[in-house]
């Protein structure tokens, strides 16, 4: 691995990292400092108003745990649809980054080099892997830091940690199958309107399968399903099943768009 | 080997089988579209052919890409990452190579300032764009320069410079091929030309050859205006001159017989020069049965 051309693709992706960690960073603490404002007791009831309890644990994808009051909302923050489409975002700007190369045309000048292009995807992904880390782990911690500073008496660290490392299980996903969408599209338009397409359909999927039975086995095929907050937040050690299928996922995704990047024109 | 790419239904590339010896200027001539950055393209193993196979230096881009580190490239439709300065574009680029040795002299030559190099590439004029693709080509001293239209956008100064340092590279016994539809600097640089239309070669060799056998072209100047049918008749292709008593003669087949009628006419002056390259450019263009060879 060439530090020069790690650091380069890392240069590159930061300022999109650094804008993602803002966006969710910024939302995750103000929706704290609202729990903290409303009162604990109010906003379980402002939740629960209506019997939206079954909608609310589809959202958090909560999987049949039963748990309510501060970790449930901490969950719901977790999978609120505007963290998700930030990082979603963000995964898959990155991941279709050979499409948006050869639709930007920038890709003669770094593909007619002396290196492959699966050395060129792999410095890549390791690049946009590290800052996946550091976003979505520091969104983990800095959640519990505000939480614990609010006085809301939230899981441990060990919780959050499992959380955090969920949600870089799962944005490592939605990075494996943009790589794949990226390395089969003809430009990067069209594997963003791809890989939209797709994630907005297992979004779909997921959340209409937690609160409609018809639906529910279908959800399996959902890479939201396995991106678990609630069930990370309360029993922490038992998620390494999930963890595995959206690292599998992504590795699998990932290995397919190298076998595609090889064979297609640049 | 017989190179051959389609793109869907269409066949951008038939058949084609082109050498290129090392150490020489070789100009690759074509309209737009004639397949010259589909043919390059295969060189450096952006694109999978078709059929057969491209190389360099006898050895497969695709497979060793290795071989690339004796190859600098300018792409025709030159495209920067907006967001790095152009020192920063040179540095990263550079980093692939063992060495950036004649970068500063490529940036002397192309006029490409320090102060330059500190801006981003966003905030760059097409010319700066050009000299800066020029300079990422050129800087680590390759064996083979590929140039996909490497004047466009620059000024003549500029192009007068660039040809300077394109021959200083020929010299120290660099191969250079250009892909160009700017007859003029092939006349200026290029020893070797190949010429492709529709995906199919022309005609290939050398310069001087190629102007020796393609036609003669005589300008005639004549004591009185006459009638020229006889010249006609005798296989030429006459242009009228700036004035009645003036004409150019051009011959594609055998000279004698034109010859031999102009000595019965009262010719004034008469030269023969070779034909232009643009005018045997053109030839080939004109005339399709002709022109496969």
């Amino acid at each position: 691995m060439s530090r020069r051309r790690f650091g380069f693709s890392l240069r590159r992706r930061g300022p999109g990292a650094a804008w993602t960690a803002l966006g969710i960073l910024g939302f995750g603490a103000l929706m704290l400092a609202a729990y903290d404002a409303v009162g604990p007791a109010a906003m379980d009831q402002l939740l629960m108003e209506g019997e939206g309890e079954g909608l609310l644990r589809a959202i958090a994808g909560g999987g049949g745990v039963a748990a309510g009051g501060f970790t449930a909302f901490l969950a719901l923050i977790w999978r609120h649809p505007l963290i998700l489409v930030v990082l979603v975002m963000y995964a898959a700007a990155a991941g279709t980054f050979v499409a948006r190369e050869v639709g930007d045309g920038t890709v003669d000048l770094l593909f007619s080099r002396p290196v492959s292009r699966i050395r060129l995807a792999l410095h890549d992904l390791a690049a946009v892997s590290t800052l996946l880390f550091v976003v979505t782990m520091l969104f983990s911690l800095t959640l519990r830091v505000v939480a614990v500073n609010l006085g809301l008496e939230p899981p441990g660290w060990s919780e959050f940690m499992v959380a955090g490392l969920l949600t870089f299980a799962f944005a490592m996903s939605i990075l494996g199958t943009s790589y794949l969408i990226g390395s089969l599209a003809r430009e990067g338009r069209q594997a963003l309107g791809l890989a939209g397409g797709l994630f907005a359909a297992m979004y779909a999927l997921d959340v209409v399968g937690g609160i409609w039975e018809v639906v529910e086995p279908y959800r399996v095929a959902s890479l939201f399903r396995y991106f678990a907050p609630l069930e990370a937040l309360t029993r922490g050690d038992e998620l390494g099943s999930n963890l595995a299928v959206l690292l599998g996922a992504g590795a699998a995704a990932f290995s397919l768009s190298l076998l595609a990047l090889e064979r297609r024109d640049l | 080997m017989e190179l051959t790419k389609h793109y869907g239904r269409t066949q951008a590339l038939k058949r084609l089988v082109l050498e290129v010896p090392e150490g020489r200027v070789f100009g690759f001539l074509g309209a737009n579209g004639a397949g010259k950055t589909t043919t390059i393209r295969l060189l450096l193993g952006l694109l999978r052919p078709t059929a057969g196979a491209a190389r360099l230096f006898g050895r497969d881009p695709r497979r060793d890409v290795a071989v690339r580190r004796e190859v600098g490239y300018l792409p025709g439709e030159l495209s920067l990452y907006p967001e790095l300065t152009g020192q920063e574009l040179l540095d990263h680029l550079g980093g692939f190579y063992a060495t950036t040795s004649v970068r500063k002299e490529a940036l002397d030559a192309l006029e490409l300032s320090a102060a330059d190099l500190r801006r981003k590439t966003r905030e760059y004029s097409s010319g700066m764009k050009q000299k800066l693709g020029l300079v990422q080509a050129v800087q680590h001293a390759p064996r083979l320069l590929i140039l996909d239209e490497p004047s466009r956008g620059l000024d003549p100064l500029i192009q007068r410079s660039l040809f300077e340092l394109l021959r200083g590279f020929h010299r120290r016994g660099a191969t250079i091929f250009m892909s160009t539809h700017v007859l003029f600097e092939v006349q200026q640089m290029c020893e070797e030309v190949a010429i492709i239309r529709s995906g199919e070669l022309l005609v290939t060799g050398e310069v001087a050859e190629l102007q020796r056998q393609r036609f003669h072209r005589l300008e005639v100047a004549l004591e009185r205006a006459i009638d020229l049918e006889p010249l006609r008749q005798a296989g030429a292709v006459v242009s009228p001159g700036d004035r009645p008593d003036q004409f150019v003669c051009t011959v594609s087949g055998p000279i004698a017989p034109v010859l031999e009628v102009l000595s019965r006419l009262p010719v004034a002056s008469l030269a023969c020069s070779p034909p232009r390259l643009d005018e045997i450019f053109l030839e080939f263009y004109a005339s399709p049965r002709e022109g496969k060879e």
